[in-house]
């Protein structure tokens, strides 16, 4: 089996959709890869051009309009662009499209997707980088879904299309060109985290590219001989409490990784199971890698200080073990 | 239309133009040398808008930009130099390596952080000239914008703010894509994607004085922006100003496809071989050498004036590079200061 890039793979999982269901749509203007990444993009623009509606810069607009063009009967797949751009239509994503289920009775439906390149994408400064994740939590009604490995996005995407709920997919701009051997194709359930390897001395959970930095991270420590377990939520929204208690019921360390700040965050929420279910699972009290509250500067070394870097996690990690 | 300004300030405007101009190719050779941090946007074809409006704007007005701002920082009389090092991300930047390139600033020049999400400085632009107006102060708001910016919603919200209590604020639509035909609906990233014919429609719908105005005629912008001006000290109420300039072909990913500026092709009007299939933007787009063409024709400069200018000029940006260059990047303690006022 050859390689894929996630990048490939995901264009490939939203054609997929595209070609099962004629209902599904693109609203959004640069796409899935904004302009570095027009390469990926090209393909789906060329099979499906009438079905991609090209829009205004005009976020509040095209985000309110894919979800009356939900509720009419269409499936639209939003795509923001850049993640920081969410706020823009921040009304529409947070405080209509969530509650339209819950206050209509049940009646009626908002099948979409949202979709953006969230997080720091390296000298993007202040404006550019947000990681809106853990804020959507906070949006009742909302499911957050974040894959983060080829072999997941076609089957995260189809169970978030099977489930009829708006959903808003956190995607990474740094994600793009990591390999993986499959692109999978299974609908997965939604809430369930995967173990994508298998370790006894600590765990490290992370999503989204925190995954990416908890495996790299998970490589050196086995050089260390420590043997870490690595947790990809997969979704924040429903968040797999199951997955990680088991893990650290084994390895009774925990460590996470989460570009979003600390307060709120996706950090704190995983923590938070340990103060009630887990409560009792960890020897050593668990680490948060978070980026600190401060906005996003544009200069290298000041954004490389504030990053949950891999050395960052493998630190944290042998002062648990060791 | 250079008549109707005098001749030194005609000369200082130019120069000021120049210094963009030279700075902006700085950035881009610093660019391919990997020393810009991310993204970047030059001014590159749009001088004279933002020199021309500054020329008659008050040390106490305030001035607005967004992600294009690099023209407009200089052109208030920022230091070219701390500029240069903030878009590099050096510690000698204007804020210390932190904003960069997107969100220039130079507060001392009552020049607020710039915004880099699409008309995002509308609105805000709205309340620095609301506290002019409810101080009675006789000053002035001056908001530059891309056209793209009418596309949001934040745009309305801010003119009919403008119109509603009548505020000083000059909204400065640099339509850069003047050549770009305007079909509703047909168009992408640096081609405006509206309804209306017209950038000027939506400000005169809600009553607020308009004007366009050709981007590479400095004379014309200089005189637009000044009864603009006097229009809203005087509780006339807000200007919207579409300035217009042809695209610059080097802008998506900014390289210097029509090479480093010659001064001498005012005058000697020969395009050179390799940018033969780029001649109109020799002949009539390029504002620097529209503007020094104008100076020889009614006689303020000679050409050996233009290549004395230009050489000081240089002169003044490769200083300012060496600065930016030779200063050090932040502590990286510094990544914790500044979050809350200090
Ligand atoms: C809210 C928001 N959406 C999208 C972007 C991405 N973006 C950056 S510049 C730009 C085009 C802006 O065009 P215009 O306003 O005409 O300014 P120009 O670059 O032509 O000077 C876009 C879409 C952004 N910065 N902010």
């Amino acid at each position: 089996m050859t390689d894929i890039t996630f990048g490939e793979a995901k264009i490939k999982a939203v054609g997929d959709l595209m070609r099962d269901d004629e209902r599904v749509i693109i609203i959004g203007g640069a796409g899935f890869g904004g302009l570095l990444h027009a390469k990926h993009v090209k393909p789906l623009h060329d099979e499906f051009e009438p079905r991609i509606l090209r829009t205004p810069i005009a976020e509040l607009g095209f985000c309110g309009m894919g979800i009356g063009a939900a509720m009419a009967g269409l499936y639209p797949i939003v795509t923001i662009g850049t993640g920081s751009f969410a706020f823009e239509a921040w009304p529409q994503i947070v405080n209509e499209a969530p509650n339209i289920s819950y206050m209509s009775g049940g009646q009626v439906k908002v099948p979409i997707i949202f979709h953006a390149l969230v997080g720091i994408r390296i000298s993007g400064a202040a404006q550019h980088s947000a990681r809106p994740q853990a804020m959507l939590m906070q949006a009742a009604g909302l499911q957050v879904i974040a894959p983060a490995r080829a072999s997941d996005v076609k089957g995260l995407l189809s169970a978030a299309k099977d489930s009829e709920r708006p959903t808003f997919w956190i995607d990474h701009p740094l994600l793009f060109e990591e390999k993986q051997p499959s692109n999978g194709g299974t609908s997965l359930p939604l809430g369930k985290a995967a173990v994508v390897r298998k370790g006894k001395d600590v765990t490290l959970v992370g999503y989204s590219i925190d995954l990416v930095r908890c495996l790299e991270a998970a490589t050196q420590l086995a050089n260390a001989s420590i043997d870490a377990e690595v947790i990809d939520l997969r979704t924040l929204t429903p968040l797999d409490a199951d997955t990680i208690c088991e893990s650290v019921a084994k390895t009774g360390r925990l460590v996470i990784a989460d570009e979003c700040y600390p307060a709120a965050s996706v950090a704190s929420e995983v923590a938070s199971i340990f103060t009630d279910r887990g409560f009792g699972l960890l020897k050593k009290p668990a680490r948060r890698l978070n980026f600190p509250a401060v906005p996003v500067p544009l200069s290298p070394p000041l954004e490389q200080h504030l990053l949950p870097r891999v050395d960052k996690i493998v630190a944290a990690a042998k002062e648990l073990v060791n | 239309m250079i008549p109707v300004l005098s001749r030194d300030d005609c000369l200082q405007a130019f120069r000021k133009m120049l210094l963009i101009r030279r700075f902006e190719e700085a950035c881009i050779a610093a660019a391919h040398k990997g020393q810009v941090p991310g993204h970047f946007h030059v001014y590159i074809g749009q001088e004279a808008t933002g020199v021309g409006v500054m020329a008659v704007l008050d040390k106490g007005d305030f001035v607005h930009s967004t992600h294009r701002n690099h023209g407009h920082l200089l052109a208030r009389g920022a230091d070219p130099k701390k500029a240069f090092a903030e878009i590099l991300g050096k510690a000698t930047g204007y804020a210390g390596g932190k904003a960069g390139t997107l969100h220039g600033c130079a507060p001392d020049l009552n020049f607020p952080l710039s915004s880099g999400i699409v008309a995002g400085i509308l609105p805000i632009s709205t309340g620095t000239a609301y506290a002019f107006k409810h101080r009675q102060q006789p000053n002035v708001s001056a908001v530059f914008f891309g056209e793209g910016a009418m596309e949001e919603g934040a745009a309305y919200e801010a003119l009919n703010l403008a119109a509603l209590w009548k505020l000083p604020v000059l909204f400065i639509c640099e339509n850069n894509t003047a050549e770009v035909e305007r079909t509703p609906g047909q168009a992408g990233y640096h081609a405006p994607n509206l309804s209306i014919f017209e950038l000027t429609d939506l400000a005169k719908s809600m009553n607020i004085a308009t004007t366009i105005v050709d981007g590479s005629d400095l004379g014309a912008v200089w005189n637009a922006a000044k009864t603009a001006r006097a229009r809203a000290v005087s509780g006339g109420g807000a200007t919207f100003m579409e300035v217009r300039t042809e695209t610059w072909p080097g802008g998506q990913w900014p390289t210097l496809v029509t090479g480093r500026t010659d001064i001498r092709h005012a005058w000697t009007r020969e395009v050179p071989e390799k940018y033969a299939h780029l001649a109109a933007w020799f002949e009539r787009n390029d504002p620097v050498l529209s503007v020094a063409r104008e100076m020889l024709a009614v006689g303020i400069v000679s050409e050996r004036d233009l290549s004395t200018i230009d050489a000081a000029v240089q002169d003044e940006i490769d200083q300012a590079v060496k600065f930016a260059n030779e200063s050090p990047f932040p502590d990286s303690q510094t990544a914790l200061t500044h979050v809350w006022p200090q």
